[in-house]
């Protein structure tokens, strides 16, 4: 992916979105002295090469009380590594995947409802994914913060 | 502290029919909530006009029935930004050992910081885990030397470097 140059406007525009993603083309561009055919263009190219994406976040799930849950993962070599992170990224309860350096060879997190389905999950899926040695795992209890503003966007 | 939470709650329910109102379950959305969000998942930009001209109801419906979904914090559409985009190439998950505070305590100072975008108190290796953003190695440094280091409580911290990230995608965040 190429990375394109950000100029001020691309950055008020994002912390505006930033603020509400829903506010029209029309309004942004009212704030800011600027057409709406300006706004518009410039977003499409701040969507178009991914440096933003907006999108519908819903509430964990709708989990009543969801845990955030970070898995260590040992692969069984590190040839397995790149095969197991692509497995683990596409489980759908699996919302971040990265290789590591340092404290595992993984890291993936997942929200659970609680320490059974988390136990289930381990057992049923990740266990079973082929090059999986061992899984370490810490639970969050508390979020304090999740800055959803932030994210990686893959193909 | 969640678990005991928990427990007390469990206790406390039979017999009683006056819910905390944070511990209600989320009333179940119904079929053109979902085909609202659904929509909005492909795309948050979609105008309410368009968007409702897709699921086929009038434009009216979609902009209350989407004022109540994000009022009753179900569901929010936001700008998510690229990490690398944005230029930061250093993503770490950071095990924190508290010492002499409360992990909640630290917790919340730690969220203080911009680029400490994600918290959390857990049961586990360490008190804490955070996830660190950084333009740089030297940058990453210097936050967790200079700045998370000297955070009163602090005792001890557990670096992990992302080095590629496959999938980040915070569909479902606590609202």
């Amino acid at each position: 992916m190429t990375r394109i140059p950000l100029d001020e406007l691309d950055h008020k525009i994002i912390n505006r979105l930033g603020q509400d993603a829903r506010v029209s083309n029309r309004e942004i561009g009212r704030e800011f002295g600027l057409t709406e055919g300006t706004i518009r263009s410039r977003l499409k190219r701040l969507l178009d090469n991914k440096v933003i994406r907006v999108a519908a976040v819903t509430n964990a799930n709708r989990l009543t009380n969801p845990f955030l849950a970070y898995l260590w993962i040992e692969a069984d070599t590190a040839a397995d590594i790149q095969l197991l992170t692509e497995r683990l990224a596409e489980l759908p309860e699996i919302g971040f995947v990265s290789t590591m350096l340092g404290r595992a060879d993984v890291l993936a997190m997942t929200l659970v409802e609680d320490g059974n389905e988390l136990t289930e999950f381990l057992h049923q899926t990740i266990d079973k994914i082929p090059g999986v040695r061992r899984v370490r795992y810490s639970l969050g209890q508390n979020f304090i913060k999740h800055d959803f503003r932030y994210c990686a966007l893959i193909d | 502290m969640a678990d005991e939470k928990q427990t007390k709650r469990k206790k406390a329910a039979p017999g009683r029919s006056t819910a905390v109102p944070n511990d209600a379950p989320p009333p179940a959305l119904e079929p053109i909530d979902e085909k609202i969000i659904a929509e909005l998942r492909q795309s948050g930009r979609i105008s309410n006009r368009n968007l409702a001209r897709t699921i086929d109801v009038n434009e009216a419906t979609v902009r209350t029935r989407l004022r109540k979904l994000e009022s009753s914090d179900a569901v929010r559409v936001v700008a998510m930004r690229d990490l690398t985009a944005m230029g930061f190439n250093a993503i770490a998950a950071v095990g924190v050992q508290v010492k002499g505070r409360s992990a909640a305590e630290v917790g919340r100072e730690l969220a203080q910081f911009e680029e400490v975008i994600t918290v959390n108190v857990t049961i586990g290796m360490y008190d804490l885990e955070v996830q660190v953003v950084a333009h740089d190695i030297a940058e990453l440094d210097r936050i967790l030397t200079d700045v998370i280091a000297r955070v009163d409580g602090v005792e001890r911290l557990f670096p992990g470097l992302s080095m590629k990230i496959l999938k980040y995608n915070p569909e479902w965040v606590p609202l």
